[in-house]
């Protein structure tokens, strides 16, 4: 069951929705905390003890290192005794702060990346004529732990840096981890965001009932009519990619780049719908990123939540250790103020990158996506004064469409090239694909049939480029801050209702499932 | 929720059960010109009573692996394709027992690749669920049909190639694509045994009683697919087979005997095998079968006229396709 079955659309969702509704407002947590448990053993069976064993840890650390500040009596004790009584404390809420952080990696790292760990040992002692040393391990991976786990760290680094109370409601705790909408995909809540509204017990509301179900809608249209259409393309390119070449890897990394978008900005579309009806408000994940002008910027508009996530709890506590504040320190004094600075950010900014990387899968070629965007990132930072002050220079006017467009075409380039590494199978892949763009470079494919062979006839063709134009308007819409379903509820009831309609016949129709379509996985759901 | 917004909601939602009902007879085969892609299995119900003398049954992996024309030119037997891509064992189970209420088969076909299908009930709800909606709403099996509709309303007008559905000869439906495989030999022999869930156990294992009852030859046979075939899914079939005493065909063991070539006989790099490959395999099941000497040959008999008449249309296919 995904969020694009009939199943979850006209039975799991309804359903619910019906159940909660008729539940009275103190039990409604518990109908949607119910249908989240259901959605998990659904999608992952008996998996759902890992999730068990991370909920009942997590609350009961979070409580833990709520108490043991809380215990702590300084009533009638000298200032010393006082000093030390703290010293101790503090050294106990790290310790428990360990201890749940490492359940909750310890879970994701061996059941993730213990794969890949024991087949590169491996692969090293064969290098040096050694038999393996580890057996190979794999193990099934329970839906959504990659999201889940950085939730549950969130709330653990938040009641210890004490942003947050420690909540003693588990059922709460429990919602805010495995909430239905989020599991596969995200986005990455954080406990402060939704957890009181999930238990909230709002009734439905038909503006907010029909908000949502428009916003189910849009992201049904991407991930239907867009992304699961250029699969059949993109698996066709870089599953046989020693066939090709040239023109057709750089349509492959393009196309992929709108394939991943469409799928998981549609996906998020559903699950911000979803939450929308119960009342509930799921932070945004994307914010027009094919608008940006640099590579930073485009990670502060592409998976918002995972790049607040890695701020928070990656970028800053590096840069907060002595040792790297030291650095810092040593730089700024060395290098100058601006050289300084940027190299001083850069052992915290390359654990946010190799985070990214790793968090996404467990290929080399992941590990070069997030250095490949930690070099990109630092140069940028590095470069910035100089390219202002060049600009100047040469009378450069920054705002100028044409200056814009350079910007934006070069920000295009190098995401397509990013994505042509994240999406190849493996990174000797990658760099095999991305040599052939130069050695195997013919414009004959543009005109001899191969794009036809592709997988995508010419109605697929013209059916993604209708869901292409459509998304990009919706974007430039946005990106001009009007709200479109806004403007929609202000129009009378047959030009509102012909409008939903028609968008959902449109769904329905250039949908690609069924017949000649490989159903398509949400493509972060494996992640 | 307001009374007023009740209604509303009622209203729209059978507004659009309407539409959705009224809609789905512009995108019914007969009205878009693309019968053709839906004769597959269903086809089987449209032949005479007791005329057919063995069917293929399974997944994608039957449906492009044996080609009836072929069959029924070598050697006269008459058999039906029933495949139906990604079907599992317990919808193939049913399927078989609804064909056998028209048909009697002397020999089943029955490929293997389902029994390693990865059974959850959800996805058989999934399913029961969709089969549902596509009966009550035909627009949704046939949405596809918008691509088409431009052949029957101009159908004067030369079409891409790429366009048109491909037709469907006895259930098997013709494919000239070709994209190698290049993943070099895939049959390496091991003594691991692959599991066969229990819901796939069961249903082969009623499959397998159904035709003892109706007294079919049952024979298990793996089409070529280095995609999807492995060594220990051959030894768990195989194991099944010994068990039940059925006969085992195991194509991808004799891959020379056939003389596969994988540059050109599959079509989406070694998953399935394409018109090329089908005829090869076509080529080798049919003597496997004439040498049961269980199945009759009706080239000569008038009352399958229509067989030799669908041939010639075959042929005429084949021969243009593969120019």
């Amino acid at each position: 069951m995904t969020y694009t079955s009939i199943l979850y659309l006209f039975i799991f969702l309804p359903g619910v929705m019906l159940l909660y509704q008729l539940a009275p407002g103190r039990h409604r947590y518990k109908v949607l905390l119910a249908g989240s448990w259901l959605f998990f053993l659904s999608l992952s069976g008996k998996l759902i003890i890992y999730l068990l064993i991370s909920t009942v840890s997590v609350h009961h650390i979070g409580l833990w290192l709520s108490s043991c500040k809380k215990d702590l009596d300084l009533t009638g004790v000298s200032a010393e005794e006082k000093k030390s009584l703290k010293a101790a404390c503090a050294v106990k809420r790290r310790r428990i702060l360990w201890l749940g952080l490492g359940i909750q990696l310890g879970m994701l790292v061996v059941l993730k990346y213990s794969g890949f760990f024991s087949d590169n040992v491996n692969h090293l002692l064969k290098a040096v004529s050694y038999p393996n040393l580890l057996p190979a391990m794999k193990f099934a991976l329970p839906i959504g732990i990659s999201f889940y786990t950085l939730q549950a760290v969130s709330y653990l680094a938040d009641v210890y840096y004490e942003k947050i109370p420690a909540d003693d409601h588990l059922g709460r705790l429990a919602l805010y981890l495995t909430f239905f909408p989020i599991l596969m995909e995200g986005p990455i809540c954080r406990y402060s965001q939704t957890a009181n509204a999930l238990t909230e017990g709002k009734p439905l509301e038909y503006k907010n009932v029909t908000y949502g179900f428009q916003r189910i809608l849009w992201g049904l249209f991407k991930k239907l009519i867009i992304a699961d259409r250029l699969n059949l393309l993109v698996e066709t390119v870089f599953g046989s990619y020693k066939q090709y070449g040239g023109i057709v890897v750089i349509l492959g990394a393009i196309l992929y780049t709108f394939q991943l978008y469409a799928d998981f900005s549609g996906c998020i579309d559903m699950t911000i719908g979803t939450g929308e009806i119960f009342g509930i408000t799921i932070p945004e994940n994307f914010r027009q990123p094919f608008f940006s002008k640099s590579p930073s910027e485009f990670w502060r508009r592409w998976h918002i939540t995972l790049g607040t996530w890695l701020k928070d709890y990656i970028f800053y506590p590096i840069s907060l250790t002595a040792p790297v504040k030291k650095f810092g320190k040593n730089s700024r004094a060395k290098l100058g103020k601006h050289v300084g600075q940027v190299v001083a950010s850069a052992p915290a900014l390359f654990g946010v990158w190799i985070c990214n990387g790793f968090w996404h899968g467990t290929g080399w070629h992941y590990l070069f996506f997030g250095i490949y965007y930690f070099v990109l990132i630092l140069l940028e930072n590095l470069t910035e004064p100089y390219v202002i002050k060049a600009a100047e220079g040469l009378k450069i006017n920054r705002n100028n469409v044409l200056y814009r467009i350079f910007q934006s075409v070069k920000l295009l380039i190098i995401v397509f090239i990013g994505e042509l590494f994240f999406r190849a199978e493996t990174m000797t892949a990658g760099l095999s694909m991305f040599r052939s763009i130069f050695t195997d470079f013919d414009t004959k494919v543009l005109t001899n049939g191969t794009l036809l062979q592709l997988g995508l006839s010419y109605a697929d063709y013209t059916a993604v480029f209708l869901g292409f134009l459509a998304v990009l308007t919706v974007g430039i819409i946005h990106e001009r801050g009007i709200s479109i379903r806004d403007k929609i509820s202000g129009y009378k009831i047959p030009v509102r209702w012909t409008l939903y309609y028609g968008a959902i016949l449109l769904v329905i129709v250039l949908g690609a499932y069924g017949d000649g379509y490989i159903p398509a996985k949400l493509i972060y759901a494996g992640f | 929720m307001h009374a007023g917004n009740k209604i509303r909601t009622l209203t729209f939602i059978t507004g659009l059960t309407l539409l959705l009902y009224i809609m789905s007879f512009l995108f019914l085969p007969a009205n878009t010109g693309a019968e053709g892609l839906y004769k597959k299995a269903g086809g089987i119900y449209k032949e005479p009573k007791n005329t057919i003398g063995y069917l293929s049954i399974g997944d994608s992996e039957s449906t492009t692996s044996i080609s009836p024309m072929e069959i029924w030119n070598t050697y006269g037997y008459t058999g039906f394709n029933c495949g139906v891509p990604a079907q599992r064992l317990q919808d193939t189970y049913y399927l078989l027992e609804k064909v056998l209420n028209r048909q009697s088969p002397k020999v089943v076909l029955l490929e293997t690749n389902a029994c390693f299908r990865d059974f959850k009930y959800i996805n058989a709800l999934e399913t029961i669920v969709d089969d549902k909606t596509k009966k009550i709403f035909p627009i949704y099996q046939y949405h596809n049909n918008w691509r088409y509709f431009h052949f029957y309303m101009l159908k004067n007008l030369s079409a891409d190639v790429t366009e048109k559905p491909s037709p469907v000869y006895k259930g098997y439906q013709y494919n000239i694509n070709s994209k190698p495989y290049i993943g070099g030999p895939y049959t390496e022999e091991t003594d691991e045994v692959e599991v066969i869930q229990d819901q796939p156990y069961l249903y082969l294992t009623k499959i397998s009683e159904l035709c003892k009852e109706k007294g079919i030859r049952l024979v298990l046979y793996s089409s070529p697919s280095p995609k999807c075939w492995t060594y220990a899914k051959h030894n768990a079939v195989k194991q099944f087979a010994d068990k039940n005493d059925l006969d085992y065909i195991d194509l991808n063991l004799s891959l020379d005997q056939l003389s596969i070539d994988w540059n050109t006989d599959t079509r989406d790099g070694g998953d399935h095998i394409n018109y090329y490959g089908a005829k090869k395999v076509s080529a080798y099941m049919g003597s496997y079968l004439s040498g049961l000497n269980l199945l009759t040959d009706h080239r000569q008999d008038p009352r399958f006229e229509s067989w030799n008449n669908e041939f010639k249309t075959y042929e005429t296919q084949t021969i243009k396709g593969s120019k």
